[in-house]
């Protein structure tokens, strides 16, 4: 079995009150809440933190814990052969198990046995997911294949972690954070109790065109000054193939143009939109023909782009 | 290690349940959404209406609800609380998304 340092988890040393076991989890907790916080690892640091917090607040599973002895963490360890009668019975075997199922499973056999074996059925646990797609997945509908370790109870009804492959197709109208639900397909149920469900968070992964907000998709498409001006048609990506967009005369940097229906599929009814967001760029480096004509516009021109910049300032009395 | 298909529902507005089911769903009882329901964090689908339906969203709002509540060992009137900063939170995330890449809504 591996060893988990519970303590470090929450930063604290081993003979913590059990005041400062609350208050370590709870600032933990506030940082890193997968509902609090969406910084990149903050999930993975708040189920070790959570995890550590479950065992420790519990008086009787925090002695269990203390029986241990300390590991460096991830060592692999075998509990003292007192403590696996006392804690999961002369026939089990501990290994392979993971220490966090085996302290769930401890409060759980607690709280079963006060039934005093009454057949109660108990719902099966509700999993969270999360993955990352494209967008290209999200327009194509894509099959995803997702491989999770579940926790779920063996037939002597002990915690186990069970692999699992799941093919899902991406449903037709997802947005980027969509929840998503899979009934039925999280832990399995007690004593005819239902079983759970699973809920995935959708993400887009970031695009190198496309950023997507709702069904509508933005690409910031670059212009030539002389395209924005006199207008023109050009090719531009969409999810769906290249299409041919008509600038019009007199296009402005920052200006959006709308390609109905070219964004992102919706459940039912007509796609979102695609927006070209216009940035009028210069030729990095200019031929001696292009300089000329630019010398030309600039003798020939009245256009004053700082005008703004030079106004005085109304007083307002 | 067995490929299992399964079904996926977008909890959106068409992802429609009752208040037994939102409560089945989310492990909060019926009585904790009626009270996150008079502080306005879970919204039914038509007020009037009896019995009341729900949205998608009322089920995400009410099983982040329930994390909140287990997770901070926090009253119902704090996850409300709680659950209409992170929503403003997200409100303002988008719009200074929005707003930095340039786009005019």
């Amino acid at each position: 079995m591996k060893f988990k340092d519970y303590y470090a988890s929450l930063g604290l040393l081993r003979g913590a009150s059990e005041a400062d076991i609350k208050k370590a989890y709870r600032k933990l907790a506030h940082k890193y809440h997968p509902d609090v916080s969406k910084e990149a690892g903050a999930e993975a640091r708040f189920k070790e933190i959570a995890e550590a917090y479950q065992t420790l607040k519990d008086p009787e599973k925090r002695a269990a814990y203390d029986r241990l002895g300390a590991h460096a963490p991830g060592e692999d360890f075998r509990p003292p052969p007192d403590w696996s009668q006392a804690y999961a019975g002369p026939e089990e075997s501990l290994e392979g198990l993971d220490l966090a199922d085996l302290f769930a499973s401890l409060g759980a056999g607690r709280s079963r046995g006060s039934t005093q074996g009454a057949k109660l059925a108990f719902p099966g646990a509700d999993y969270e997911l999360r993955t990352g797609i494209s967008i290209e997945q999200v327009f194509g509908g894509a099959l995803l294949e997702l491989n999770v370790s579940m926790p779920d109870h063996d037939a002597a009804g002990r915690m186990v972690r069970v692999p699992r492959a799941l093919n899902v197709r991406v449903p037709k109208g997802v947005t980027d954070g969509q929840r998503l639900r899979l009934p039925g397909m999280g832990g399995r149920g007690f004593n005819g109790g239902r079983a759970g469900d699973l809920y995935l968070t959708v993400t887009f992964q970031p695009h190198r065109l496309y950023r997507a907000d709702g069904h509508d998709l933005y690409l910031e498409l670059p212009l030539a000054p002389w395209e924005a001006a006199l207008g023109a048609s050009v090719a531009i990506p969409t999810p769906g193939g290249t299409v041919q967009m008509k600038i019009p005369t007199d296009t402005v940097a920052g200006k959006s143009l709308r390609l109905a229906g070219r964004g992102l599929p919706r459940p039912h009814g007509v796609a979102g939109d695609l927006y070209a967001v216009i940035r009028v760029v210069m030729p990095p480096t200019l031929t001696a023909r292009e300089r000329e004509l630019l010398k030309e516009l600039g003798a020939a021109s009245a256009f004053e782009p700082r005008a703004a910049l030079l106004q005085e300032p109304v007083n307002e009395t | 290690m067995r490929l299992e298909m399964s079904e996926m529902i977008i909890l959106d507005e068409r992802a429609e349940c009752s208040l037994v089911e939102l409560a089945d769903r989310s492990r909060l009882s019926e009585s904790e959404l009626l009270e996150l329901i008079d502080c306005g964090v879970i919204a039914p689908r038509d007020p009037a209406a009896t019995p009341q339906r729900f949205a998608g969203a009322a089920l995400t709002a009410a099983r982040a609800a329930a994390r909140l509540r287990d997770d901070f060992e926090i009253d119902l009137r704090g996850v409300a609380l709680a659950l209409a900063l992170l929503e403003r939170i997200e409100a303002l995330k988008a719009e200074l998304c929005r707003f930095r890449s340039g786009d005019p809504h």
